[in-house]
């Protein structure tokens, strides 16, 4: 069954973002009115779909396929599942927010049709079916970001951005020689050349892809996989994220969704397309993974400037999204999948409440910062929300993502399965001490002790405290009733494991259990 | 019915945090709210208590509610177990909240941020009973998490001065390191349980509920011991952590910093406790490996003996108190190693009494020198406070063991457990028997620094206070003038102790009265032990508290009497006259028995400033090396094209484009290898 509606969300935000940049001048001060309002209408969308999604069914929902180049087996095919709907979701939902929380000084007509443009790319490629179009979606949606880095940010922006898209596009030419070597063993494999996932999967799960081109599926693997590091971004891929966070307008878009589209990567891609390369290096990335976790908790804690600390905390929790994918494990998995979405909440809550803090005068220097709490005790209870979840607390929606990838991760090692090791989650597991440490550090500079500046502070009005109680609520929502979103996920999760038991299931039943 | 008790307490917390701001500005408020506090806990002791009455000590009910995690293969329900261990852990964290909610009502009366007082101490009441009524180990680890996040905000009330929310982030920061070691204890246990379905009903997918739990792990434990020993480990990690044992220790004298009755309350009778309460819970994985039980008894003595030989050291009122908590811990810890789980519990209840009223005298006292906690100004206080007096008194002669009163009891219990195992042998050391001769020692040293506690604060020759010169400096150097008091309220030579209120005093005559009578009434004909039995001792396994070859009775009533006597001989003409406290031919042990032996010293600097070199090394040697030679390889080239914003954006549209090309390019060059390849 065909259906317009996501092709409504993608391109919604991408036209309208696009006629907001033919407006004449005079509309600067409607364009924040004019995008509140598209995204809006996007998130309208986004969470009627969410509710109306099959939560029973593995494959694909609000399918659409149009040919679009038919000599090269391309098609504009996108649809959602399991996996991609929360992150479908949360694009939009992030979308509507960053919009809400900016007030670009400056050529604003031109700032919120950017985000507007980010926003339509990114959805894009969280639904896209077809490698090809994935391609084309992923590479389009680094510009909106390094412009806006560029023109609307602090610092040193030029160099941030330049370093952004000079290692996320290196990253993705190598992806892209991936996607091409897919086609082409398509080709051979089954006589049509193809980038429809689904087809490329059902190939892949019937064995016939790879027949015989080990060296082949190594080598795209390899390609899809650097891209996707880069982006997540895992260790020691992760050069361009600090700056990006000290300089971008937006970490609440950049940190809570663009960079997803890494660790989906992994999950969409790597984990499905690719069986025999990830029986060989799985475990090898679960560790990356877990390095980056401690590693990202570490420097973290050593952090003068909140946006680099956050990005380096950033760089730790993706890393247990890391850990839970490579577990090859049902738990883990899911755990990564939720950690995915909670991500991009709990990172966005704490953006939104800085935002906030901004606007007051405040600046993101630790050592300048101080003594808020007994100035704005609304807004601490906010902000306690949001760094309790960041440090993982149970009953947060922090807890569940960390805690079901780490425990996946432990039971395969535990059985052995692919090469896993019970060490790696006790490693990432270090993480969550060093998240408290970091997290509780930054929260006593800010908010503890006696104020440095006699700057008045006004606690949060009430759209202020609207806009930090939602994302107050999602925390603790979805802390204490998490089914909401494990719920949909799981068919399309077991889909995920079912491709690689193919390999794994005697080596599963083999062994007993071994420390 | 059961959920109440949780419930009752979230409800005090959520109005107390919603709308007591609001309330407390009106007039009354105070009052008001003190009241709504004490209400829902006092409500919920009662819920407790006639769900015990009617409780058969045999059975354990679970009540099942929503799921919480659910997924495939793994679920979580919300479910509460109402047996003997919970109910005891009910019993004692309700009653004993209620009355330290009424003291707190008094102790924090001139406090400007009242109702976040309450709103916090409500929480940890939810916190904790869920913690011990939770089926599963999830739950309880809710709950562990949960009273450590109250624990960080009540020792960081006063969070202007920095020292306590530094103090409050070392808590936190601690007991997740032993949370660390508990997680991966429940990561093995679902591990193990997968690992072995055919112990498990089928489609049973609570692979961390106790009912489920248990008893698959005494047949996997049967056939593999060696699971027991690491789960033993990883579990008294968890349990070191919340209950201060060595090396975890650190945090709890830290935690004095906070509020008084939080002492009490939290880092005395029940937080630390959870500990004990955990390895009540999962005893059959310490029957199961003698390793572990080892482990647990002499890690419990030596905290036992060291924290004690610390209280000597110490000249604030509270930490003498805190360490006394760490070093009686220990005895717990030991009585479970042992095998006596039930002993271990007995102390904790016995232990709730008597230093929850020790601590609240401590604040009566405190609260009568104007916050002063410096025992060097105390002295001859006992006719300026009487009842706050004779209470501690009680509390003083019950935690030394003077026969009949409560701590008599459940430290002879101990003492008797340990000195009575002799199966706990490694390289034919009697490990525990061992343990116990060393808190038959300690025993000793307890009565002696409680002595000296007590001669030090309501004895001597003088009123110390007298001495200060109004407004000195010893002002400055001190560190409990607390924001929230009054600030022309400072002890200075004019000041005249007064005693405490109703509310106050009320909760220190119904400890002592349970300090003297708790003892007794639960060693009468086992009761305790039996009422026990089913929830905290395996069948079969009997664990004897009464060496036959050893004076049990004359050994720990001597340890009593004679610590007592020592502490009278030295320290009942209170301090050397001129010399002050810290010039007698003690004082340089003592001085180092007060930093820990530079324990804490070294524990901080090495993890703070060598954290902090590691961060820095990585942030400097490897981070910078990485985004340079990996990120801006690439990048320094479009820099070189532009010198300022201007050029470099074309510099980064050509960049992009070429990017772009080469990606259009390779991939129709691919596609038409393919179709040739293909074609051929």
């Amino acid at each position: 069954m065909e259906s317009q509606v996501l092709s409504l969300q993608i391109w919604i935000p991408i036209l309208c973002g696009l006629l907001l940049l033919a407006f004449p001048k005079t509309t600067e001060k409607g364009s924040k009115a004019f995008a509140t309002f598209v995204s809006l209408f996007v998130l309208g969308i986004s969470t009627g779909m969410a509710i109306k999604f099959q939560g029973g069914e593995s494959g694909f929902q609000f399918k659409q396929q149009i040919p679009w180049i038919q000599s090269l087996g391309m098609s504009y095919s996108i649809g959602v599942d399991g996996l991609s709907i929360w992150m479908v979701w949360l694009t939009s939902f992030l979308g509507l927010v960053a919009i809400l929380i900016s007030a670009p000084e400056t050529r604003s007509k031109s700032f919120f049709s950017l985000l507007l443009i980010l926003q339509g790319t990114l959805l894009g490629v969280f639904t896209a079916l077809d490698l090809a179009l994935f391609y084309l979606f992923f590479e389009i949606s680094l510009v909106p970001v390094a412009l806006l880095t560029l023109f609307w940010g602090s610092g040193k922006t030029a160099k941030a951005a330049t370093k952004y898209l000079a290692m996320l596009v290196s990253g993705s030419l190598l992806m892209l020689v991936g996607i091409a070597v897919i086609g082409f063993q398509m080709k051979v494999a089954t006589g049509a050349t193809s980038f429809n996932y689904e087809d490329i999967k059902t190939a892949v799960e019937q064995g016939v892809l790879w027949r015989g081109v080990l060296h082949l599926q190594n080598f795209a693997f390899l390609g899809f996989l650097i891209a996707f590091l880069f982006k997540s971004p895992a260790v020691p891929f992760h050069g361009w994220i600090t700056d990006i966070y000290e300089s971008a307008p937006l970490g609440a878009l950049v940190g809570g969704v663009a960079l997803k589209v890494g660790t989906y990567g992994l999950l969409r891609f790597c984990l499905t397309l690719f069986p025999d390369a990830l029986a060989s290096y799985g475990a090898i990335i679960a560790i990356i993974g877990a390095v980056g976790v401690v590693y990202g908790g570490i420097l973290a804690a050593n952090q003068k400037n909140v946006h680099r600390l956050l990005a380096f905390s950033t760089i730790s929790h993706v890393g247990f999204i890391i850990v839970g994918a490579f577990s090859f494990n049902h738990s883990g998995l899911m755990g990564a999948s939720f950690q995915q979405f909670n991500h991009g909440i709990a990172s966005a809550s704490v953006f939104v409440l800085l935002a906030l803090y901004y606007k007051r005068g405040g600046n993101p220097d630790l050592s300048t910062m101080g003594g808020l709490k007994s100035r704005m005790p609304v807004f601490s209870t906010l902000f306690m929300i949001a760094m309790l979840c960041n440090l993982g607390l149970p009953l947060t929606s922090g807890f569940i993502g960390e805690f079901l990838a780490m425990m996946g991760s432990f039971q395969s090692g535990f059985i052995g399965l692919m090469g896993v090791k019970v060490w790696i989650a006790a490693l990432a597991g270090i993480g969550t001490i060093l998240s408290a440490a970091y997290m509780l550090y930054m929260f006593q500079r800010m908010f503890y002790g006696e104020a440095k500046d006699h700057k008045p502070m006004k606690d949060v009005d009430s759209t202020e405290l609207a806009l930090g109680g939602v994302f107050s609520l999602l925390i603790l929502g979805l802390g204490i009733y998490p089914s909401v979103v494990l719920k949909p996920m799981e068919a399309s999760i077991q889909s995920l494991t079912k491709t690689k038991s193919i390999m794994t299931a005697e080596s599963t039943a083999r062994n007993g259990g071994k420390l | 019915m059961i959920w109440w008790t949780i419930g009752l307490p979230i409800i005090g917390f959520l109005f107390q945090a919603l709308f007591g701001r609001q309330l407390q500005a009106s007039g009354g408020g105070k009052k008001l709210l003190g009241f709504l506090a004490v209400l829902p806990i006092a409500i919920a002791f009662g819920i407790g208590f006639s769900i015990t009455q009617s409780l058969d000590p045999k059975t354990a009910a679970i009540v099942t509610s929503v799921p919480w995690i659910e997924i495939a293969g793994f679920s979580v329900p919300f479910e509460l177990r109402i047996d003997t261990l919970s109910m005891t852990m009910v019993l004692i964290i309700t009653g004993i909240g209620a009355l330290i909610h009424l003291y707190a009502t008094g102790y924090m009366a001139e406090e400007k941020e009242y109702s976040r007082f309450f709103s916090y101490l409500n929480l940890f009441i939810a916190a904790m009973l869920i913690l011990v009524l939770g089926n599963n180990l999830l739950l309880l680890f809710i709950g562990w998490e949960g009273v450590g996040l109250c624990s960080y905000l009540l020792i960081g009330f006063w969070y202007t001065d920095l020292s306590n929310a530094k103090a409050a982030n070392k808590a936190f920061i601690v007991n997740r390191i032993g949370d660390w070691g508990l997680t991966l204890g429940l990561f093995l246990v679902a591990a193990l349980m997968l690992a072995n379905r055919d112990l498990v009903k089928l489609g049973e997918t609570r692979l961390l509920s106790y009912d489920v739990v248990l008893p698959a792990l005494q047949k996997i434990f049967a056939a593999n011991a060696e699971y027991a020993t690491i789960l033993g480990v990883l579990l008294f990690i968890g349990a070191c952590g919340k209950s201060a044992q060595f090396p975890l220790y650190t945090w709890l004298p830290d935690a004095m910093a906070g509020p008084t009755p939080v002492s009490a309350l939290i880092h005395a009778a029940t937080m630390v406790t959870s500990g004990v309460v955990l390895l009540n819970r999962m005893h059959v994985v310490f029957e199961a490996s003698p390793q572990a039980s080892m482990l647990v008894c002499a890690v419990g003595a030596f905290t036992a003996l060291f924290a004690a030989v610390i209280a000597f050291g110490q000249t604030d009122i509270k930490k003498v108190l805190a360490y006394s908590t760490v070093s009686q811990l220990g005895f717990m810890f030991v009585a479970c190693g042992a095998g006596a789980y039930w002993v271990g519990m007995f102390h904790v209840t016995t232990h709730a009494f008597f230093k929850a009223l020790l601590f609240l005298g401590s604040g009566a006292v405190i609260h009568a020198m104007a916050h002063e906690q410096d025992m060097r100004h105390y002295g001859k206080l006992a006719k300026r406070i009487p009842i706050t007096f004779l209470t501690m008194t009680i509390g003083w002669f019950a935690i030394a063991g003077v026969p009949g009163l409560s701590g008599f009891f459940s430290k002879e219990a101990v003492l008797g457990s340990a000195l009575a195992n002799e199966t706990l042998t490694s390289g034919g050391v009697k490990v525990a028997q061992y343990a116990g001769w060393v808190c038959v020692f300690v025993a000793l040293l307890t009565a002696m620094y409680m002595t000296r506690m007590m001669f030090l604060t309501f004895f001597g020759k003088k009123e110390r206070w007298r001495e200060i010169a109004p407004w000195t400096e010893h002002h400055e150097n001190d560190h409990h003038d607390h924001e929230h008091e009054d600030h022309h309220h400072v002890l200075d030579s004019t000041h005249e102790p007064k005693e405490v209120p109703l509310t106050m005093s009320l909760p220190l005559i119904v400890l002592a009265i349970l300090s003297i009578a708790g003892g007794f009434l639960m060693h009468k004909e086992d009761a305790f032990k039996n009422w026990l039995a089913a929830s905290s001792a395996t069948e079969g396994i009997n664990v004897s508290t009464h060496p036959h070859d050893i004076p049990l009775v004359a050994i720990s009533i001597g340890a009593a009497v004679l610590g007592l006597l020592a502490g009278t001989v030295v320290y009942a003409k209170g301090l050397p006259e001129k010399e002050g406290f810290d010039l007698s031919k003690w004082s340089p042990f003592r001085k180092n028995a007060g930093n820990q032996f530079g324990y804490d010293t070294l524990l901080t600097e090495s993890a703070v400033d060598g954290g902090r070199v590691i961060a820095s090394g990585l942030d400097q040697g490897i981070d910078t090396g990485l985004v340079n030679g990996l990120g801006v390889g690439a990048g320094e080239v479009t820099n070189e094209i532009g010198r300022n914003v201007g050029v470099l954006q074309s510099g980064l549209v050509r960049l992009y484009a070429l990017v772009m090309l080469c990606g259009v390019i390779g991939l129709v060059s691919w596609v038409v290898i393919a179709v040739q390849g293909v074609a051929k």
